[in-house]
Protein backbone atom coordinates (compact mmCIF):
# COMPACT_ATOMS: atom_id res chain seq x y z
CA UNK A 1 0.00 0.00 0.00
CA UNK A 2 1.02 3.74 -0.62
CA UNK A 3 1.19 6.03 2.43
CA UNK A 4 -2.21 8.11 1.08
CA UNK A 5 -3.72 4.39 1.21
CA UNK A 6 -2.22 3.51 4.46
CA UNK A 7 -3.57 7.30 5.84
CA UNK A 8 -6.49 6.90 5.28
CA UNK A 9 -6.48 4.08 7.69
CA UNK A 10 -4.94 5.71 10.49
CA UNK A 11 -8.32 6.23 12.46
CA UNK A 12 -9.69 2.65 11.58
CA UNK A 13 -6.36 1.05 12.61
CA UNK A 14 -5.59 2.78 15.28
CA UNK A 15 -9.53 2.20 16.92
CA UNK A 16 -8.60 -1.69 16.27
CA UNK A 17 -11.27 -1.77 13.75
CA UNK A 18 -9.04 -3.62 10.85
CA UNK A 19 -8.91 -6.95 9.49
CA UNK A 20 -5.30 -8.68 10.76
CA UNK A 21 -4.37 -8.85 7.89
CA UNK A 22 -4.46 -5.01 7.26
CA UNK A 23 -3.24 -4.69 10.18
CA UNK A 24 0.19 -6.08 9.99
CA UNK A 25 0.41 -4.54 6.56
CA UNK A 26 0.62 -1.23 7.91
CA UNK A 27 2.35 -2.10 11.20
CA UNK A 28 4.82 -2.98 8.51
CA UNK A 29 4.66 0.06 6.88
CA UNK A 30 5.08 2.42 9.73
CA UNK A 31 8.68 0.43 10.70
CA UNK A 32 9.57 1.53 7.34
CA UNK A 33 8.07 4.88 6.89
CA UNK A 34 9.20 7.68 9.47
CA UNK A 35 6.76 10.40 7.49
CA UNK A 36 3.52 8.18 8.42
CA UNK A 37 5.32 6.58 11.69
CA UNK A 38 4.97 10.23 12.75
CA UNK A 39 1.32 11.07 11.88
CA UNK A 40 0.20 7.90 13.53
CA UNK A 41 1.19 8.54 16.65
CA UNK A 42 0.51 12.41 16.63
CA UNK A 43 -3.08 11.20 15.83
CA UNK A 44 -2.84 8.32 18.25
CA UNK A 45 -2.19 10.85 20.87
CA UNK A 46 -4.66 13.26 19.92
CA UNK A 47 -7.72 11.08 19.93
CA UNK A 48 -6.63 9.62 23.15
CA UNK A 49 -6.52 12.97 24.81
CA UNK A 50 -9.78 13.63 23.04
CA UNK A 51 -11.64 10.43 24.66
CA UNK A 52 -10.12 11.47 27.77
CA UNK A 53 -11.40 14.95 27.93
CA UNK A 54 -14.99 14.34 26.82
CA UNK A 55 -15.24 11.08 29.13
CA UNK A 56 -14.04 13.64 32.28
CA UNK A 57 -17.51 14.26 34.50
CA UNK A 58 -19.37 13.15 37.52
CA UNK A 59 -23.24 12.18 37.64
CA UNK A 60 -25.77 13.99 39.21
CA UNK A 61 -27.08 12.18 41.99
CA UNK A 62 -30.35 13.62 42.37
CA UNK A 63 -31.32 13.70 38.67
CA UNK A 64 -30.45 9.62 39.47
CA UNK A 65 -32.73 9.41 42.49
CA UNK A 66 -35.37 10.94 40.89
CA UNK A 67 -35.37 8.64 38.17
CA UNK A 68 -35.38 5.50 40.44
CA UNK A 69 -38.50 6.97 42.29
CA UNK A 70 -40.44 7.72 39.65
CA UNK A 71 -39.54 4.29 37.99
CA UNK A 72 -40.64 2.45 41.23
CA UNK A 73 -43.78 4.85 40.94
CA UNK A 74 -44.52 4.32 37.59
CA UNK A 75 -44.16 0.30 38.08
CA UNK A 76 -46.32 -0.23 40.72
CA UNK A 77 -49.02 2.00 39.04
CA UNK A 78 -48.59 -0.50 36.45
CA UNK A 79 -49.33 -3.16 38.74
CA UNK A 80 -52.39 -1.34 39.76
CA UNK A 81 -53.64 -0.45 36.37
CA UNK A 82 -55.92 -3.53 35.72
CA UNK A 83 -57.54 -3.40 39.34
CA UNK A 84 -58.27 0.75 38.80
CA UNK A 85 -59.68 -0.57 35.01
CA UNK A 86 -62.12 -3.33 36.51
CA UNK A 87 -63.49 -0.61 39.07
CA UNK A 88 -63.51 2.37 36.78
CA UNK A 89 -65.60 0.01 34.21
CA UNK A 90 -67.93 -1.02 36.97
CA UNK A 91 -68.56 2.35 37.79
CA UNK A 92 -69.23 3.75 34.42
CA UNK A 93 -71.65 0.76 34.40
CA UNK A 94 -73.55 2.45 36.62
CA UNK A 95 -73.39 6.06 35.92
CA UNK A 96 -74.43 4.83 32.51
CA UNK A 97 -77.58 3.31 34.12
CA UNK A 98 -77.79 5.86 36.53
CA UNK A 99 -78.06 8.53 33.76
CA UNK A 100 -80.13 6.68 31.42
CA UNK A 101 -82.69 6.45 34.11
CA UNK A 102 -82.51 9.71 35.20
CA UNK A 103 -81.85 10.95 31.96
CA UNK A 104 -78.30 12.79 33.49
CA UNK A 105 -76.50 10.86 30.86
CA UNK A 106 -75.39 13.79 28.41
CA UNK A 107 -74.45 16.19 31.08
CA UNK A 108 -72.52 13.75 33.52
CA UNK A 109 -70.87 11.69 30.77
CA UNK A 110 -70.08 15.04 29.12
CA UNK A 111 -68.64 16.71 32.38
CA UNK A 112 -65.80 13.21 33.13
CA UNK A 113 -64.68 13.35 29.72
CA UNK A 114 -63.91 17.21 29.29
CA UNK A 115 -60.37 17.23 29.07
CA UNK A 116 -58.46 19.75 31.41
CA UNK A 117 -56.83 21.83 28.95
CA UNK A 118 -59.87 22.21 27.32
CA UNK A 119 -61.83 23.10 30.79
CA UNK A 120 -59.22 25.41 31.29
CA UNK A 121 -58.99 27.57 28.40
CA UNK A 122 -62.37 28.74 28.53
CA UNK A 123 -61.81 29.99 31.75
CA UNK A 124 -58.45 31.68 30.85
CA UNK A 125 -60.69 33.70 27.86
CA UNK A 126 -62.55 34.76 30.43
CA UNK A 127 -59.92 35.99 32.35
CA UNK A 128 -57.98 37.54 29.33
CA UNK A 129 -61.30 39.55 28.64
CA UNK A 130 -61.99 40.99 32.08
CA UNK A 131 -64.83 38.61 32.99
CA UNK A 132 -63.13 36.56 35.57
CA UNK A 133 -61.25 38.62 38.31
CA UNK A 134 -59.25 37.72 41.38
CA UNK A 135 -61.61 37.38 44.79
CA UNK A 136 -58.52 38.51 46.78
CA UNK A 137 -54.88 39.11 47.11
CA UNK A 138 -52.21 38.05 49.87
CA UNK A 139 -53.60 35.37 52.65
CA UNK A 140 -56.38 33.30 51.87
CA UNK A 141 -59.48 35.51 53.70
CA UNK A 142 -61.94 33.61 56.27
CA UNK A 143 -64.65 33.75 54.51
CA UNK A 144 -63.34 31.81 51.41
CA UNK A 145 -61.75 29.27 53.00
CA UNK A 146 -65.01 28.26 54.83
CA UNK A 147 -66.25 27.72 51.01
CA UNK A 148 -64.05 25.35 50.57
CA UNK A 149 -65.46 22.07 51.74
CA UNK A 150 -63.84 18.33 51.82
CA UNK A 151 -62.26 18.76 47.71
CA UNK A 152 -60.38 21.46 48.10
CA UNK A 153 -57.60 22.64 51.10
CA UNK A 154 -56.34 25.83 51.75
CA UNK A 155 -52.87 24.88 50.61
CA UNK A 156 -53.86 24.92 47.57
CA UNK A 157 -53.40 28.24 47.38
CA UNK A 158 -50.29 28.27 48.50
CA UNK A 159 -49.18 26.63 45.03
CA UNK A 160 -47.67 29.31 43.32
CA UNK A 161 -44.89 30.05 40.81
CA UNK A 162 -41.48 30.70 42.81
CA UNK A 163 -39.81 32.30 40.04
CA UNK A 164 -39.15 35.98 39.91
CA UNK A 165 -40.71 36.31 36.58
CA UNK A 166 -43.87 35.17 38.00
CA UNK A 167 -46.18 38.35 39.40
CA UNK A 168 -49.56 37.34 40.81
CA UNK A 169 -52.18 39.79 40.62
CA UNK A 170 -54.33 37.35 42.64
CA UNK A 171 -56.27 34.36 43.44
CA UNK A 172 -59.97 33.17 43.55
CA UNK A 173 -61.78 29.71 43.90
CA UNK A 174 -63.82 28.47 40.74
CA UNK A 175 -65.17 25.14 39.60
CA UNK A 176 -63.44 23.26 36.23
CA UNK A 177 -65.21 20.87 35.48
CA UNK A 178 -67.15 20.82 38.66
CA UNK A 179 -64.14 20.23 40.09
CA UNK A 180 -63.11 23.21 42.75
CA UNK A 181 -59.81 24.87 42.22
CA UNK A 182 -57.69 27.44 43.47
CA UNK A 183 -57.08 29.70 40.70
CA UNK A 184 -54.42 32.13 40.99
CA UNK A 185 -53.95 35.41 38.02
CA UNK A 186 -50.81 36.88 36.86
CA UNK A 187 -48.23 37.43 34.74
CA UNK A 188 -44.96 36.00 33.85
CA UNK A 189 -43.12 38.56 32.06
CA UNK A 190 -46.11 40.66 31.43
CA UNK A 191 -48.03 37.68 29.43
CA UNK A 192 -51.30 36.96 31.22
CA UNK A 193 -51.13 33.37 32.88
CA UNK A 194 -53.43 31.58 34.83
CA UNK A 195 -52.21 28.79 37.32
CA UNK A 196 -54.43 26.07 38.19
CA UNK A 197 -54.87 23.96 41.77
CA UNK A 198 -56.45 21.13 42.75
CA UNK A 199 -56.28 17.78 44.57
CA UNK A 200 -54.70 14.99 43.05
CA UNK A 201 -57.67 12.83 44.14
CA UNK A 202 -59.62 15.09 41.48
CA UNK A 203 -57.58 13.97 38.51
CA UNK A 204 -60.29 11.27 37.56
CA UNK A 205 -62.14 13.77 36.43
CA UNK A 206 -60.13 14.65 33.67
CA UNK A 207 -58.93 11.16 32.26
CA UNK A 208 -57.03 11.98 29.56
CA UNK A 209 -54.70 14.13 31.54
CA UNK A 210 -54.49 11.26 34.44
CA UNK A 211 -53.44 8.62 31.70
CA UNK A 212 -50.46 10.71 30.59
CA UNK A 213 -49.59 11.89 34.26
CA UNK A 214 -49.76 8.23 35.45
CA UNK A 215 -47.39 6.97 32.79
CA UNK A 216 -44.95 9.11 34.32
CA UNK A 217 -44.20 12.09 32.14
CA UNK A 218 -43.13 14.64 34.23
CA UNK A 219 -44.39 17.05 32.95
CA UNK A 220 -48.05 16.80 30.39
CA UNK A 221 -47.78 19.59 27.43
CA UNK A 222 -50.84 20.47 24.77
CA UNK A 223 -51.37 23.05 23.08
CA UNK A 224 -54.97 24.60 22.73
CA UNK A 225 -55.71 27.04 20.09
CA UNK A 226 -52.76 29.81 20.14
CA UNK A 227 -52.27 28.74 24.36
CA UNK A 228 -50.04 26.32 25.92
CA UNK A 229 -50.97 24.20 28.77
CA UNK A 230 -48.71 22.27 31.08
CA UNK A 231 -49.49 20.32 34.21
CA UNK A 232 -47.70 18.35 36.46
CA UNK A 233 -48.03 16.53 39.64
CA UNK A 234 -46.96 18.65 43.27
CA UNK A 235 -47.15 16.22 45.95
CA UNK A 236 -51.20 15.85 46.84
CA UNK A 237 -51.88 18.25 44.44
CA UNK A 238 -52.05 18.63 40.67
CA UNK A 239 -50.88 21.94 39.59
CA UNK A 240 -51.48 23.48 36.35
CA UNK A 241 -50.44 26.81 33.95
CA UNK A 242 -52.10 27.99 30.77
CA UNK A 243 -51.12 31.21 28.73
CA UNK A 244 -50.10 32.36 25.46
CA UNK A 245 -46.42 31.48 25.75
CA UNK A 246 -43.84 29.28 24.40
CA UNK A 247 -43.93 25.26 25.72
CA UNK A 248 -40.50 26.02 27.49
CA UNK A 249 -41.73 29.08 29.26
CA UNK A 250 -44.67 27.24 30.81
CA UNK A 251 -42.87 24.47 31.73
CA UNK A 252 -40.34 26.26 33.36
CA UNK A 253 -42.91 28.31 35.39
CA UNK A 254 -45.01 24.73 36.15
CA UNK A 255 -41.65 23.50 37.37
CA UNK A 256 -41.17 26.14 39.76
CA UNK A 257 -44.62 25.85 42.03
CA UNK A 258 -42.94 24.40 45.05
CA UNK B 1 -47.03 -10.84 44.95
CA UNK B 2 -45.17 -8.00 45.78
CA UNK B 3 -41.87 -9.79 46.33
CA UNK B 4 -42.62 -10.95 42.45
CA UNK B 5 -43.43 -7.70 40.82
CA UNK B 6 -40.89 -5.77 42.18
CA UNK B 7 -38.33 -7.67 40.06
CA UNK B 8 -38.35 -6.21 36.68
CA UNK B 9 -37.60 -2.83 38.47
CA UNK B 10 -34.81 -4.16 40.32
CA UNK B 11 -33.43 -5.87 37.57
CA UNK B 12 -33.68 -2.83 34.96
CA UNK B 13 -32.01 -0.91 37.84
CA UNK B 14 -29.43 -3.70 37.97
CA UNK B 15 -28.67 -2.75 34.86
CA UNK B 16 -28.96 1.01 34.76
CA UNK B 17 -26.72 1.54 37.43
CA UNK B 18 -23.31 0.98 36.16
CA UNK B 19 -24.08 2.80 33.30
CA UNK B 20 -25.61 6.00 34.95
CA UNK B 21 -22.13 8.47 34.91
CA UNK B 22 -21.18 7.36 31.39
CA UNK B 23 -24.96 7.55 29.68
CA UNK B 24 -24.80 11.29 31.74
CA UNK B 25 -21.35 12.67 30.35
CA UNK B 26 -22.28 11.02 26.45
CA UNK B 27 -25.86 12.90 26.45
CA UNK B 28 -24.50 16.10 28.12
CA UNK B 29 -21.92 16.15 25.29
CA UNK B 30 -24.54 15.49 22.71
CA UNK B 31 -27.38 17.99 23.64
CA UNK B 32 -27.32 21.58 22.03
CA UNK B 33 -29.38 23.15 25.12
CA UNK B 34 -27.36 21.84 28.57
CA UNK B 35 -31.50 22.30 30.23
CA UNK B 36 -32.45 19.78 28.02
CA UNK B 37 -29.72 17.00 29.14
CA UNK B 38 -32.46 16.15 32.62
CA UNK B 39 -35.95 15.83 30.54
CA UNK B 40 -33.15 13.46 27.21
CA UNK B 41 -31.93 11.19 30.04
CA UNK B 42 -35.56 10.73 32.27
CA UNK B 43 -37.43 10.32 28.95
CA UNK B 44 -34.71 8.03 27.60
CA UNK B 45 -34.98 5.83 30.87
CA UNK B 46 -38.66 5.42 31.07
CA UNK B 47 -38.41 4.81 27.33
CA UNK B 48 -36.34 1.97 28.49
CA UNK B 49 -37.72 0.53 30.96
CA UNK B 50 -41.45 0.27 29.60
CA UNK B 51 -40.08 -1.47 26.65
CA UNK B 52 -38.15 -3.87 29.03
CA UNK B 53 -40.28 -6.65 28.72
CA UNK B 54 -39.35 -6.77 24.72
CA UNK B 55 -35.51 -6.73 26.06
CA UNK B 56 -33.74 -9.52 26.00
CA UNK B 57 -30.69 -11.01 27.88
CA UNK B 58 -28.47 -11.65 25.07
CA UNK B 59 -29.27 -7.77 24.43
CA UNK B 60 -26.18 -5.86 24.72
CA UNK B 61 -28.19 -3.46 27.64
CA UNK B 62 -25.64 -0.84 27.68
CA UNK B 63 -25.58 -0.58 23.70
CA UNK B 64 -29.35 -0.87 23.71
CA UNK B 65 -29.64 1.95 26.46
CA UNK B 66 -27.16 4.37 24.68
CA UNK B 67 -29.20 4.34 21.29
CA UNK B 68 -32.56 4.92 23.55
CA UNK B 69 -30.19 7.76 24.94
CA UNK B 70 -29.36 9.17 21.81
CA UNK B 71 -32.71 9.09 19.87
CA UNK B 72 -33.93 11.22 22.79
CA UNK B 73 -31.46 13.63 22.57
CA UNK B 74 -31.82 14.40 18.69
CA UNK B 75 -35.23 14.47 18.76
CA UNK B 76 -34.57 17.48 21.54
CA UNK B 77 -32.12 18.81 19.55
CA UNK B 78 -34.57 18.93 16.83
CA UNK B 79 -36.05 22.00 18.68
CA UNK B 80 -33.06 23.92 17.38
CA UNK B 81 -32.58 23.25 13.82
CA UNK B 82 -29.43 24.35 13.83
CA UNK B 83 -27.53 21.59 11.92
CA UNK B 84 -28.56 20.52 8.83
CA UNK B 85 -30.05 17.22 8.78
CA UNK B 86 -28.08 15.39 5.85
CA UNK B 87 -27.14 11.88 5.48
CA UNK B 88 -23.67 11.26 4.64
CA UNK B 89 -21.17 9.68 2.29
CA UNK B 90 -17.28 9.13 2.33
CA UNK B 91 -15.15 12.09 1.50
CA UNK B 92 -12.05 10.37 -0.17
CA UNK B 93 -10.58 13.75 -0.43
CA UNK B 94 -11.07 15.22 2.80
CA UNK B 95 -10.35 11.64 4.57
CA UNK B 96 -6.82 11.34 2.75
CA UNK B 97 -5.65 14.56 4.16
CA UNK B 98 -4.72 14.26 7.82
CA UNK B 99 -3.16 17.00 9.41
CA UNK B 100 0.37 17.59 8.80
CA UNK B 101 2.80 17.60 12.32
CA UNK B 102 2.95 21.03 13.96
CA UNK B 103 4.43 22.26 17.05
CA UNK B 104 4.57 18.79 19.08
CA UNK B 105 2.87 19.94 22.34
CA UNK B 106 0.41 22.26 21.84
CA UNK B 107 -2.78 19.61 21.67
CA UNK B 108 -1.55 17.18 24.49
CA UNK B 109 -0.84 20.68 27.14
CA UNK B 110 -4.59 21.25 27.69
CA UNK B 111 -4.69 17.56 29.25
CA UNK B 112 -2.49 18.37 31.73
CA UNK B 113 -4.08 21.94 32.41
CA UNK B 114 -5.46 22.58 36.47
CA UNK B 115 -8.09 24.60 37.48
CA UNK B 116 -9.57 27.25 35.54
CA UNK B 117 -7.55 26.45 32.40
CA UNK B 118 -9.61 23.78 32.54
CA UNK B 119 -12.85 25.44 32.72
CA UNK B 120 -11.41 27.15 30.07
CA UNK B 121 -10.62 24.28 28.22
CA UNK B 122 -14.25 22.72 28.70
CA UNK B 123 -15.68 25.69 27.19
CA UNK B 124 -13.18 25.41 23.96
CA UNK B 125 -14.55 21.59 23.93
CA UNK B 126 -18.55 22.49 23.85
CA UNK B 127 -17.96 25.30 21.25
CA UNK B 128 -15.51 23.25 19.64
CA UNK B 129 -18.34 20.18 19.73
CA UNK B 130 -21.12 22.65 18.50
CA UNK B 131 -19.28 22.75 15.20
CA UNK B 132 -20.55 19.07 14.46
CA UNK B 133 -23.25 17.66 13.10
CA UNK B 134 -25.52 15.87 15.44
CA UNK B 135 -24.24 12.47 13.46
CA UNK B 136 -20.84 13.88 14.10
CA UNK B 137 -21.15 14.30 17.43
CA UNK B 138 -22.81 11.05 18.48
CA UNK B 139 -20.34 9.27 16.27
CA UNK B 140 -17.46 10.69 18.02
CA UNK B 141 -19.06 10.25 21.72
CA UNK B 142 -20.52 6.93 21.09
CA UNK B 143 -16.65 6.05 20.16
CA UNK B 144 -14.80 7.82 23.42
CA UNK B 145 -17.51 7.86 26.13
CA UNK B 146 -19.24 4.47 25.31
CA UNK B 147 -16.24 3.36 23.93
CA UNK B 148 -18.33 1.06 21.23
CA UNK B 149 -17.22 -0.63 18.04
CA UNK B 150 -17.49 1.31 14.74
CA UNK B 151 -20.47 -1.94 13.95
CA UNK B 152 -22.28 -1.05 17.02
CA UNK B 153 -22.65 2.76 16.45
CA UNK B 154 -23.71 1.83 12.87
CA UNK B 155 -26.40 -0.38 14.42
CA UNK B 156 -27.16 3.02 17.28
CA UNK B 157 -27.50 5.26 14.48
CA UNK B 158 -29.03 3.36 11.88
CA UNK B 159 -26.53 4.36 9.31
CA UNK B 160 -23.90 2.37 6.88
CA UNK B 161 -20.68 0.88 8.25
CA UNK B 162 -18.83 3.44 6.16
CA UNK B 163 -20.48 6.41 7.24
CA UNK B 164 -19.31 5.81 10.43
CA UNK B 165 -15.73 6.06 9.53
CA UNK B 166 -16.62 9.20 7.36
CA UNK B 167 -18.49 11.16 10.29
CA UNK B 168 -15.48 10.26 12.65
CA UNK B 169 -12.85 11.35 10.75
CA UNK B 170 -14.70 14.44 9.96
CA UNK B 171 -15.91 14.67 14.03
CA UNK B 172 -11.99 14.53 14.86
CA UNK B 173 -10.82 16.71 12.36
CA UNK B 174 -13.31 19.58 13.18
CA UNK B 175 -12.32 19.24 16.95
CA UNK B 176 -8.69 19.56 16.33
CA UNK B 177 -9.02 22.55 13.96
CA UNK B 178 -11.37 24.03 16.24
CA UNK B 179 -9.25 23.19 19.49
CA UNK B 180 -5.90 24.58 17.87
CA UNK B 181 -7.92 27.24 16.97
CA UNK B 182 -9.28 28.65 20.77
CA UNK B 183 -5.22 27.03 21.56
CA UNK B 184 -3.85 29.51 19.44
CA UNK B 185 -6.09 32.61 20.64
CA UNK B 186 -5.36 31.86 24.44
CA UNK B 187 -1.44 30.53 23.88
CA UNK B 188 0.61 33.91 25.27
ZN1 LIG C 1 4.25 6.17 4.56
Amino acid sequence: MKCHEIRNLALAYLDSELDAKTSQEIQLHLQSCGECAQLFEREEKFNECLSKVLGVGQPTPALWEEIESRLRHQHRSAWLFPRWRAVALGSFVVLILAGWLTGLIGSRFGASSLDLAQAVVKDHREFLQGKITPEFKGALPDEVAKKLGERLDAAAFDKIPSTGRFRSEGARLCHVGGVPVAWTLGRYDDVPVSVIVFKRSELEHFPKTERRLETGEPIVCTRTGHFQFAVRFAGDHVVCAIADTSKQTLEDLVRSVL
Amino acid sequence: MVREDEQPADRFLALLRPIERDLEVYCRRLVWNEHDFRDAIQNAVMRGFKAFDRYHDDTNFRAWMFKILTNETFALNRKYARAAKHEFHLDPEELAVLPAPQSASAETDWLAAPGALREALDECLVAALQTLTDTERAVLLLRAIGEFRYVDIAESLAIPLGSVMGNLSRARLKMRNALQRSQSRTAP
